[in-house]
């Protein structure tokens, strides 16, 4: 059970990393909307790539899951780029 | 009233129906909110084209409070204020209102003009320019923090080359938007005949470049007999007055607009999307919840990985704020 815990903790700890990251780089370059796109663009696809490891490593990577990142992903790159384009 | 309670649990609440999953969390029905988020965008940016008017700003900006706090910030870096220049503003006002006629959002216009004609054509012989822009902004406050945060902009706005400003803040179309457009205009007047003349649009590298001898053709240094000396200059050094600050503010866009200002894009955009993904995670909340409890087996993605997605969305959707510098 620890042994699982511990697998999870260090799964996400890159995953959490790279949410940290793009928050912090957003809101320091808030002035630039172009780089705001690009960290938001980064953060989906790096979602995405962080899931399929994640559920590779688990030995349960399924086409389901791959398109339920991707889908997340979607919705979360259409509503970053649309307050930053809109803006 | 059955069928829609039904259709409301199929939705929001994990069962057999929905194969243990909320069917707004399943990957077809997220697409279909991304389109529906894209479905607005599009109908937003119709509105103009079908004659509705749609808000761009929401803001009363005062030119004289940018230049206050244009040199408030000067103070605070320990350089002395710049001195307003009605020739200055009058060039700014001109640049403003010839990006909304001629519906550009650029430091240089599609046909090729540069800022510094602006200038030239105002009568402002200068040794220094500088032109900083903003866009749709709130208040005062907001712009020039935006301006200070950016590198070049705040190059502009705590230069030591530049002795005067100019300010207008035009508010008219822009691409079917109505607009607030603040120009913010640096230069430092010629002092002597015969020097070479250097100009920064805040987005370009600072450092010494030609500058135009007339307002389309750019050359390399301006020639003695084209610098005016510091005598000829028009009002060169005019103390402000609140009532030719306010004329400076120019407004076109409500005059042109018969039905009225009817939504604001940005606001829109927010709302919808900080809804969209409140509700999101909260039914991802109750369905992990649910599964937990009932501990239903199922072949799915990590939600803890998708509330941390979609909570740096949220984040990133609080954070947003409208206005744009160039």
């Amino acid at each position: 059970m620890l042994r699982k815990i511990s697998r999870h903790i260090a799964h996400f700890m890159p995953l959490v990393g790279i949410l940290l990251v793009s928050v912090g780089g957003y809101f320091i370059f808030w002035y630039d909307k172009e780089f705001q796109a690009v960290i938001i663009i980064a953060a989906s696809v790096s979602y995405v790539f962080w899931g399929l490891a994640h559920h590779h490593l688990h030995e349960e990577l399924h086409a389901p899951i791959i398109i339920e990142y991707i889908s997340i992903a979607t919705l979360g790159l259409v509503v970053g780029l649309s307050l930053i384009f809109v803006a | 009233m059955a069928e829609i309670i039904e259709t409301v649990v199929h939705l929001f609440y994990p069962r057999v129906s929905n194969d243990h999953k909320a069917k707004i969390l399943h990957p077809d029905s997220i697409f279909a909110l991304a389109s529906l988020l894209l479905a607005l965008q599009l109908l937003l940016r119709s509105f103009p084209a079908v004659g509705i008017r749609i808000l761009g700003y929401a803001s009363n900006i005062p030119p004289q409070k940018i230049i206050e706090l244009t040199n408030q910030r000067r103070a605070e870096a320990g350089l002395p204020p710049l001195v307003y220049n009605s020739t200055l503003s009058i060039a700014a006002k001109a640049k403003g209102e010839h990006m909304l006629a001629n519906d550009y959002w650029a430091h240089t216009a599609p046909d090729g003009t540069e800022p510094w004609a602006f200038f030239a054509n105002a009568g402002y012989k200068y040794k220094y320019a500088g032109e900083n822009l903003a866009r749709d902004f709130s208040n005062p406050e907001a712009a020039i923090e935006a301006w200070m945060a950016s590198p070049s902009h705040r190059e502009n706005i705590l230069s030591g080359r530049y002795k005067e400003i100019g300010v207008a803040v035009v508010e008219g179309d822009l691409a079917g938007v109505d607009t607030t457009i603040i120009v913010q205009l640096f230069g430092s007047p010629v002092a002597e005949s015969g020097q070479i003349a250097t100009a920064f649009a805040s987005s370009e590298k600072v450092t010494p470049t030609p500058v135009p001898t007339n307002p389309l053709t750019p050359t390399a240094t301006l020639s003695p007999s084209q610098v005016a000396s510091p005598t000829l200059l028009p009002s060169p050094l005019l103390t402000p007055t609140p009532g030719y600050l306010d004329s400076i503010t120019s407004s076109t866009a409500k005059s042109q607009s018969p039905l009225g200002v009817i939504i604001s894009p940005f606001d829109t955009t927010r709302s919808v999307s900080l809804l969209t993904i409140v509700l999101i995670l909260l039914i991802m909340v109750i369905d992990a919840f649910v599964v937990y409890k009932k501990r239903i087996p199922r072949l799915s993605g990590r939600t803890l990985a998708h509330l941390a997605f979609l909570g740096t969305i949220l984040a990133i959707a609080l954070m947003s704020r409208a206005g744009v510098i160039l």
